[in-house]
């Protein structure tokens, strides 16, 4: 017993982190990898804020200024 | 044309107002977008590193509550809530559910697992409450004043835009960034979910199958052994002894230690103390109680068979002593072939010493002390190739078989396969006669009451309360062997076979009470026995011979008597094979 619990039930939690810990890790190593491959990361970033860029000029461009 | 003049200039004028405040509210327009467009923009970026700030925290809570760090505490599946149906929803199945669960800690996966999770999700809404009042403190809610009619109320509204400023500029930049921090805090939260779910789904399932298998082995083993359990307090049958917890401070009675819910290799009692699961194992470390009356069973109760062997008869007709006779016989045989015979209490101890020496000395037996219950005496009996058995021996005063009502009490009768029913013969009219006549009479205890009377409290009885004494077995035991065959009514009797037996009681006019036993239960079997001194145990009057017939008739594979040794063929004489 610790802490009033029995000390299995400890081990499965500390079980439970460490699998957490190793999928995530798993997850983010996968990610870091498909990021750094043929700059696929770079790209959907730039993707990403292109896509933003072209939200924001369609919203400002709605109206255009009388003198344009 | 002079009154035309001034009307056109104003309608010039007033066209030149009209177009610049066109143009004026069009740039404000076009300005508004352009800066909602750039809002826009923030919005997206500040919801995107909302969203993985959240997806971070999200991350660490899992481990701040199973560390025990965490603000909320998870709730504990402990024993007293075990105990009241808090934990495990259905009630225990079989023959302990009218106990409901046992006082002990369950298994983690899914019972406490599930509260751990619960604890987490707690633990994600008090992060999010959390970080919420800390960004929105201080700012004051957005109010429109629109008291007052024309100028001053367009005033009004003027100074409460100016003054909830900071709120809107506020409402603007906070809450999408926190409601991008509450999507990835959720979403890490739901991923560590997915992935306890998944898995701990997948230990759950092989933890059943695990369960299954080893209790169906160990139930397997006991049924293979016919274990089962008779309280030789209560009498009463039950299929699993119960335990007492391994620690002797703690009086935590355990009920059913199989496999399951409480623990799969091992329990834990709510003292905290370990021990293993299944009756086999369970059985060498714990003390087994008997279900119903909670009395102390012998060592190792309810991992083998147990056979309550019951005597009936008169007062005086010889039932201890047939039992002190037999199981003497029964020690030695079996220490002769490498077997044993042990006593598994102090009165089991007692009996077995005290009938060695009367038996060795030829002396008197004592006299069973009449009592309302008496408790069985539960004794080990190992053959030479390991076979282990429990015989409990029920031997009650001649007092309790005066009629039905005193043998009411004697519930063990009612579930006992095989029993003996013991007859003194010298209280037959014509033997006491020849007795009474014998010049060196010896000094022997006859039956006091009616024989048939002590048979009828016992069977009777069973037949009225619907018991099935047709597949029941009974050994009828005719006493006193050595003082009968002493007159001249016993020397005609032949002891070596059943008929035998019972022909020499048809002849002493005890054919009704032959043709009554008979029709009354399936199997009766004859006996004649010497129990004053030990016979060899090929002697037909050897009480030891009853004692086999008691396990035999219960298909118990073990084997007291002596197998005797086939006799050499007689040799043919040289001269007459030559002749030949």
């Amino acid at each position: 017993m610790r802490e009033g619990i029995p000390t299995i039930y400890w081990a499965f939690r500390w079980g439970w982190s460490v699998l957490q810990l190793v999928i995530l890790a798993t997850l983010l190593v996968s990610f870091i990898v498909w990021a750094l491959t043929d700059n696929q990361g770079a790209q959907a970033f730039s993707s990403w804020l292109g896509w933003i860029e072209h939200l924001r000029n369609t919203l400002s461009n709605l109206l255009p200024y009388p003198w344009r | 044309m002079d009154e035309i003049a001034p009307l056109l200039g104003i309608l010039v004028v007033a066209g030149l107002v009209l177009a610049a405040v066109f143009y004026v509210c069009w740039i404000i327009l076009a300005t508004l977008l352009r800066i909602f467009a750039w809002v826009v923009f923030y919005w997206a970026v500040a919801f995107s590193l909302g969203a993985v700030a959240g997806l971070v925290a999200g991350f660490v809570v899992p481990f701040r509550v199973l560390s025990g760090k965490s603000e909320s505490k998870p709730d504990i599946a402990a024993p007293e809530k075990v105990v009241a149906g808090k934990v495990i929803k259905h009630p225990p199945r079989g023959f302990t559910r009218h106990f409901g669960w046992d006082r002990a800690w369950p298994v983690y996966n899914p019972y406490q697992a599930r509260r751990d999770a619960v604890a987490a999700r707690d633990e994600v809404q008090l992060l999010l409450s959390a970080t919420w009042r800390k960004v929105s403190s201080n700012v004051r809610r957005p109010t429109l004043d629109t008291s007052g009619s024309g100028v001053k109320k367009v005033g009004n509204i003027s100074l409460s835009i100016v003054r909830t400023a900071p709120g809107i500029i506020w409402a603007i930049f906070v809450p999408v960034p926190f409601f991008g921090f509450l999507i990835g805090a959720w979403s890490s939260f739901a991923l560590w979910l997915l992935m306890m779910f998944g898995i701990g789904g997948a230990v759950y399932v092989g933890q059943q199958i695990w369960i299954l298998g080893y209790r169906w082995l160990d139930r397997g083993i006991m049924l293979r052994r016919r274990a089962s359990v008779k309280c030789p307090s209560c009498y009463e049958t039950s299929p699993r002894p119960s335990y007492r917890c391994v620690n002797p401070m703690c009086s935590v009675i355990h009920r059913d230690v199989s496999p399951g819910p409480l623990g799969v290799l091992h329990r834990r009692c709510e003292c905290g103390s370990r021990f293993p699961t299944t009756i086999g194992a369970a059985s060498k470390v714990l003390v087994a109680l008997c279900p119903v009356c909670d009395e102390q069973l012998a060592a190792g109760s309810g991992v083998r068979r147990t056979i309550q062997l019951p005597a009936f008869g008169a007062v005086g007709a010889g039932k201890t002593r047939l039992f002190a006779a037999a199981l003497t016989a029964a020690d030695q045989q079996l220490s002769a072939t490498s077997g044993s015979l042990e006593p598994l209490n102090g009165d089991a101890e007692a009996f077995l010493r005290a009938s060695a020496q009367t038996i060795s000395a030829g002396t008197a037996t004592d006299k069973t002390i009449p009592t309302m219950r008496p408790a069985g005496r539960p004794i080990k009996l190992t053959d030479a190739t390991g076979k282990v058995l429990e015989l409990q021996v029920m031997d009650a005063a001649g007092e309790s078989f005066a009629n039905w009502h005193t043998t009411e009490e004697l519930t063990y009768v009612n579930s006992a396969q095989a029993m003996v029913f013991v007859l003194d013969p010298l209280a037959f009219p014509r033997i006491e006669l020849e007795l009474a006549a014998e010049r060196d009479r010896p000094d022997v205890l006859i039956a006091a009451g009616d024989q048939e009377d002590a048979y009828a409290s016992v069977a009777d009885r069973l037949r009225s309360e619907n018991v099935k004494l047709s597949t029941r077995h009974l050994a009828v035991v005719v006493t006193k062997a050595d003082v009968l065959r002493r007159l001249p009514s016993g020397a005609q009797l032949d002891p070596t076979s059943s008929d035998g037996v019972r022909e020499w009681l048809m002849v002493q006019e005890q054919d009704g009470f032959i043709r009554r036993m008979e029709s009354d239960f399936g199997d009766v079997r004859y006996f004649a026995t010497d129990s004053l001194v030990l016979c060899d145990p090929h002697d037909p009057l050897n009480p030891l011979h009853v004692l086999q017939w008691a396990l035999h008739s219960q298909r118990a594979p073990m084997t007291l008597t002596p197998v005797r040794a086939p006799q050499a063929e007689p040799a043919v004489p040289q001269t007459q094979e030559m002749g030949a």
